[in-house]
């Protein structure tokens, strides 16, 4: 389901999101898109990780629970990747105050549920300064 | 050489003619010759000596086995304890001793040329006679000896004598006997005894046996029928015993040798027999022997049917009461020695410890399976709780994480609306909105705290251990709480001593979670006044926060109770029913435990409270210097 929405300008940064609840997808695009990004949404690992061989996106924002291939699996192939030095990852999770060894090779991490505004603030906050 | 060869000498010696009776005279002659000879003997000649202690023993052996090892010799002469008669060549009685006499009850003249041997000496010896028979054995052999025989008085008494037979040579024939007898019944007794005293020490070897091999007193009682029975050689016995609480008695053990009527399991109206009541009021062992001492009213049914003749019976006491009875009984008349009689009262008094302690195991046993049984409800219940606490924490997780999903979706949205992302508000839309967001952030409060408290239960909640500035923290609760302390007018003061550490380890989150849900019940319990935060150095290794409010206090009945989950029932007065479950003083005191911490509350109604935790302090083992937006911010709960 490779959908590039909103992608008008030509320097716009790029956000890949991965949450297989729709709802929540749709909200998550939305403030992220709002943010100033396009967004592209896969719901499960599996077809993320696809995507992630041929494209690198500037923010990746990953729901730790997720159908064929775990959210924290996608992080450790990302960050073994040098190609992805310059991607932002905000681990999204709905263990409310869970540890994970994951949670440090994140850049943020989000406790659902996550506020559309603290999403979109966030998101603005990590784009790359060349691109903003 | 046997006393009787000697005594076949001397006569000869004497030159008597065994055919002819000696006179009196003569016979006090030759007796007096005969002990004069041996006395002689005894002193003058050494060898002859030996020989008549030897012969002494020989005899002694024959005629007294077991008895000590005393000069027969001197005996035989002193007292001629031993019946002596001199025989001819017949077999007619020519001579007899006093003793003989006496033992026989003839007298000499009376038997004087009589086959004394057939008159005494009962003897089944075909078509001879007992003399003819044993008269050519002897003419033989020279000597016979019967260590144990009967020999009949002249009043028909049974005599338990050792005799022998020497025959006496005149000239080289054949001239006669001598026959010396004497009479071991005495020696016989002591067998007897003897015999008897092993049978009973067998016979109580059995009763041991079977009073310590089982506690089935059913078992204990048939065994005690059974070997009584043997042992006195009676037909029947049994055991009754008394059924609570009448006084009537059941039958519960019997021994029936002849196969005569079974009376298991009768009962005996103890009142209805003379015999019984008797036993029962006398608490003493009974015996009637015949029919002239036993009556009909004596006897019970089964007693009739078997013919019973004599009857023993004996009380089986417990603790001095009569709890049954020993009946034995034959269909004969029997008599009952004393040495009996003792032995059966000595059987009741072991079947009377028997009973006692069956009863004792018995109780020793209900008593063991009662607690038991409540032990093992105990455990069952236990169990039934463990799981069903387990499954009521694992129902919380799951419920709570779930509802998490859709509260995401719908304060999403809701602020998306909000934020007029989906055009402009219009009227009170945007109050509306503002509500519905209000409540589902109470809503995901709860969820939060069910998921705590469910993890706390389950032991599955972990702890960080990492540096924290406390400056940081203190920014944290003046960030979420200052808003809320305004909006009631209250001031929120938080004091941090000038001493204390900069930097502490431990779970920041955890803490700020702590603090927050303390200074939030102080606020909501508030109306007018200040809400101060104290954090300060207890001792050298510990720390402390408190928290102080000027709210309506805690009724003093409550204050214990305040730290259970869900307490709010317990105290409605207390909290407000508009916000809390009740859960957050519980997940204060669970954390701080797990923290080794300790929370305690003093409160005094209408003047205010003060909730003091108190954690064991732990500092960073190097000074790290910290960018706290870094390490801080990290992780984001909206």
């Amino acid at each position: 389901m490779t959908n590039i929405i909103e992608h008008n300008e030509p320097m716009v940064p790029h956000a890949i999101i991965v949450e297989d609840e729709e709802t929540l997808s749709t909200i998550f695009r939305k403030a992220i898109n709002m943010a100033g990004y396009s967004v592209e949404v896969f719901a499960n690992g599996q077809d993320a990780l696809n995507r992630l061989e041929d494209f690198t996106p500037n923010l990746l924002l990953l729901d730790l629970h997720l159908p064929l291939v775990m959210g924290d699996e996608i992080i450790d192939t990302i960050r073994e990747n040098p190609a992805f030095k310059d991607t932002r990852i905000i681990l999204a999770t709905a263990d409310a105050r869970l540890g994970s060894h994951v949670e440090s090779k994140a850049d943020l991490v989000l406790i659902k549920p996550i506020r559309f505004s603290t999403l979109k603030r966030l998101a603005a906050r990590l784009k790359p300064l060349t691109l903003s | 050489m046997a006393i009787h060869q000697l005594l076949s000498k001397q006569l000869t010696g004497l030159n008597i003619d065994p055919t002819a009776p000696p006179s009196r005279e003569q016979w006090a002659q030759l007796m007096s010759t005969l002990s004069e000879t041996y006395e002689l003997a005894d002193v003058k000649n050494q060898d002859l000596h030996t020989n008549a202690q030897n012969l002494s023993k020989r005899i002694e052996t024959k005629l007294l086995p077991g008895t000590d090892n005393r000069d027969l010799l001197g005996t035989v002469f002193e007292t001629m304890g031993d019946g002596l008669c001199t025989l001819n060549k017949d077999g007619q009685l020519l001579l007899m001793n006093p003793v003989a006499e006496k033992m026989l009850g003839w007298n000499q003249e009376e038997l004087s040329g009589e086959y004394v041997l057939d008159a005494i000496y009962p003897l089944d010896s075909g078509p001879l006679s007992p003399t003819q028979k044993l008269f050519r054995k002897l003419q033989r052999h020279s000597e016979l000896d019967f260590p144990e025989a009967i020999f009949r008085s002249r009043k028909g008494h049974i005599l338990n004598v050792s005799f022998s037979l020497t025959a006496i040579t005149h000239r080289g024939q054949f001239a006669g006997a001598v026959l010396v007898f004497r009479d071991i019944s005495a020696a016989l007794d002591v067998q007897t005894e003897l015999t008897h005293q092993l049978e009973e020490t067998l016979l109580l070897n059995k009763i041991i046996e079977a009073l310590t091999s089982t506690l089935d007193v059913n078992v204990i009682l048939k065994t005690l029928c059974t070997e009584l029975c043997k042992y006195l050689d009676l037909p029947h016995a049994a055991f009754a015993l008394v059924e609570k609480p009448s006084n009537k008695m059941k039958i519960v053990a019997e021994f029936i040798a002849d196969g005569g009527p079974s009376a298991m399991g009768q009962v005996i109206t103890v009142n209805d027999t003379k015999t019984r009541n008797e036993v029962f009021n006398t608490h003493k062992t009974l015996y009637r022997n015949g029919k002239q001492e036993l009556a009909e009213a004596d006897l019970q049914e089964f007693d009739l049917q078997r013919g019973t003749i004599s009857l023993m019976i004996v009380p089986i006491l417990v603790r001095s009461k009569v709890v049954g009875t020993l009946g034995l009984n034959a269909n004969q008349p029997r008599y009952f020695a004393d040495a009996d009689v003792d032995l059966v009262q000595k059987i009741a008094a072991a079947a009377g410890r028997a009973l006692e302690n069956a009863v004792l195991y018995k109780n020793l046993k209900r008593e063991l399976l009662q607690k038991e049984k409540a032990q093992r409800d105990l455990e069952s219940a236990r169990d039934e709780a463990q799981y069903a606490n387990t499954f009521k924490s694992e129902l919380l997780a799951k419920v709570s994480h779930e509802l998490r999903t859709p509260l995401s979706s719908i304060i999403g949205f809701t602020e998306m609306l909000d934020m007029g992302v989906y055009g402009k508000l219009e009227g009170d839309q945007g109050m509306v909105i503002s509500q519905i967001l209000q409540s589902s952030e109470y809503l995901i409060t709860l969820v939060n705290d069910l998921l705590d408290i469910s993890r706390l239960d389950m032991g599955k909640l972990l702890l960080t251990n990492v540096s924290f500035e406390m400056q940081s923290l203190i920014d944290r609760i003046e960030r979420d709480m200052r808003r809320s302390a305004l909006k009631k007018g209250l001031n929120l003061r938080v004091f941090l001593d000038s001493s204390f550490p900069k930097i502490l380890k431990g779970d920041i989150d955890r803490l700020n979670q702590i603090l927050n849900n303390l200074i939030e019940n102080a606020i909501k319990y508030t109306d007018s006044g200040n809400v101060d935060v104290a954090i300060k150095l207890e001792t050298a290794k510990s720390w402390s926060i408190s928290v102080r409010d000027t709210g309506i206090g805690i009724p003093y009945e409550v204050q214990e109770k305040i730290f259970d989950h869900f307490h709010q029932g317990v105290i409605q007065n207390y909290q407000s029913s508009k916000n809390g479950f009740g859960l957050g003083l519980a997940i204060v005191k669970q954390l701080v435990e797990l923290m080794n911490g300790e929370v305690t509350v003093e409160s005094a109604p209408e003047k205010g409270s003060i909730f003091k935790v108190k954690f064991p302090l732990r500092l960073p083992n190097v000074t790290v210097p910290l960018n706290s937006d870094i390490q801080h911010s990290h992780r984001v709960t909206s």
